[in-house]
């Protein structure tokens, strides 16, 4: 099968942050997005139920430009105040031309 | 009578329930609610309670509601900023965490404000069971009835404190920061946003709206739902608590990251609002029942609409200090302890 090269964003941040995110994703270039509940413990304590605030766990597959782009607005916007995580992976994704 | 107080408060399936979520998470049990259904308990919480509260303003002359509502609102603003510079200056927290605690204490939790109406109608029956000739009048004056606005005056304290404690957190961020920090202000949702927010958010959009709807209502359109939302009431309540003991029970291992300071501060803070709260309820024209409501209110610390508020506007603030304080020391004090205690404070201060 013919795969498109493409970046996998993850993003894992608080579930409050989910519409600003989604905003500042789709300002920067991504063309969809996909969202899942995530519960975890880290540095900020346990994030385990509705009621004590939940994480999203946010995947975008976007060109490796915009994921830089993505991680930058991240690295500005977002660290130094949220407890928030993101990673890129490679992706080898079918129909890949969709998501550029 | 002060036993028979103590008694209502601590024998009511709701408490009971309460300790039995605190004691599964010590054993350490599979216990768990779905999370919807957690969703589900609270929205039909503020539903029921905004719904009756708007019904009983329906048929309360406005003159008798005016005072009491000032007095709310009086509390509303006052608390969070005296309770931020008593945090900053004398607990040390940095400016995000005393503004976020400030926020919580200063507004309500709706659960605690059920929890002090089922008190008072178990204290009516009770009374009646003792004595059952007595009057309206000498039941009032024992405090087994309250005003049946009280609602309205939740309502009221829900969000000023809120936004007082961001405002007051903004200033003083503002002040500190130099012109190499501007760029930092970025990250920080607008104040309008939090505002937006702030309204529409469940907790205030469900009990607003439901107040309005109540008083539209009015009585035959209360009586249509009534048995929905009015019987069932304190079941729920139940179920509501056993939840919030499993998440007292986890947050009781933190009481020892967040210092005697704040254990002591969610004990003594109350207890002055409480007092604070009942002198400006029978400043207010409230019976002894409705001022120990009053008082109550002024007490009780968010841990609905407050976390959800702070997360966005405050993210500096960690939540370990907020929730731990709010849930696992305030509340269990003032559903346990609390109720009773500011009954008895009601008592002296009407002189009954």
């Amino acid at each position: 099968m013919k795969t498109v090269s493409l970046k996998l964003l993850t993003i894992i941040a608080d579930e409050a942050l989910q519409k600003r995110l989604i905003e500042d994703v789709k300002k920067l270039g991504a063309k969809g997005y996909t969202i899942e509940k995530a519960y975890g413990e880290g540095e900020h304590g346990g994030r385990i139920s509705a009621w004590e605030g939940e994480n999203i766990r946010l995947e975008l597959l976007v060109s490796p430009e915009v994921a830089d782009k993505i991680l930058e607005k991240l690295a500005c916007d977002y660290f130094n105040k949220y407890s928030i995580i993101a990673y890129l992976c490679d992706a080898q994704v079918l129909r890949g031309e969709k998501f550029l | 009578m002060e036993l028979q107080a103590l008694a209502v408060s601590l024998l009511s399936p709701m408490v009971l329930a309460f300790a039995l979520g605190i004691i599964a998470t010590v054993l350490k049990s599979d216990l768990k609610f779905p999370e919807e259904l957690y969703t589900a308990l609270t929205i039909y919480l503020l539903v029921a309670i905004g719904l009756k509260g708007g019904y009983k303003l329906s048929i309360t002359p406005f003159s008798q509601f005016v005072y009491p509502a000032l007095a709310a609102l009086v509390l509303g603003l006052a608390i969070p900023i005296w309770a931020y510079q008593i945090l900053l200056r004398v607990g040390k927290f940095d400016i995000a965490n005393s503004a976020a605690i400030a926020a919580h204490y200063g507004s309500v939790s709706a659960v605690t404000f059920g929890e002090a109406l089922a008190f008072h109608d178990n204290l009516k029956a009770a009374l009646l069971e003792q004595n059952p000739q007595m009057t309206e009048e000498a039941l009032k004056l024992a405090g087994g009835i309250y005003e049946g606005f009280m609602p309205g005056l939740l309502t009221i304290m829900e969000f000023p404190a809120i936004i007082v404690a961001i405002l007051t957190a903004r200033l003083a961020s503002a002040r500190l920061a130099t012109v190499g920090d501007v760029a930092e202000a970025n990250g920080d949702a607008s104040l309008g946003k939090v505002m937006q927010e702030l309204i529409a958010g469940k907790s205030n959009l469900l009990m607003i709206g439901f107040s309005i709807i109540g008083i539209i209502c009015g009585k035959r359109g209360w009586e249509q739902v009534a048995p929905f939302f009015d019987t069932p009431f304190r079941g729920v309540l139940a179920l509501f608590l056993l939840e919030a003991g499993l998440v007292t029970g986890r947050r009781l291992g933190d009481l020892k990251k967040v210092g005697g300071f704040l254990i002591a501060f969610g004990i003594l803070m109350p207890v002055l609002h409480a007092i604070l709260g009942i002198y400006l309820g029978k400043l207010a024209g409230l019976s002894l029942g409705g001022a120990t409501i009053l008082g109550v209110l002024a007490a009780s610390a968010s841990y609905i609409a407050a976390p959800a508020a702070c997360r966005v506007a405050l993210p500096q603030a960690s939540p370990t200090y907020y929730l731990t304080a709010s849930l696992a020391i305030t509340f269990p004090f003032n559903i346990i302890v609390g109720l009773p205690l500011y009954h008895y404070f009601a008592k002296i201060l009407y002189g009954a």
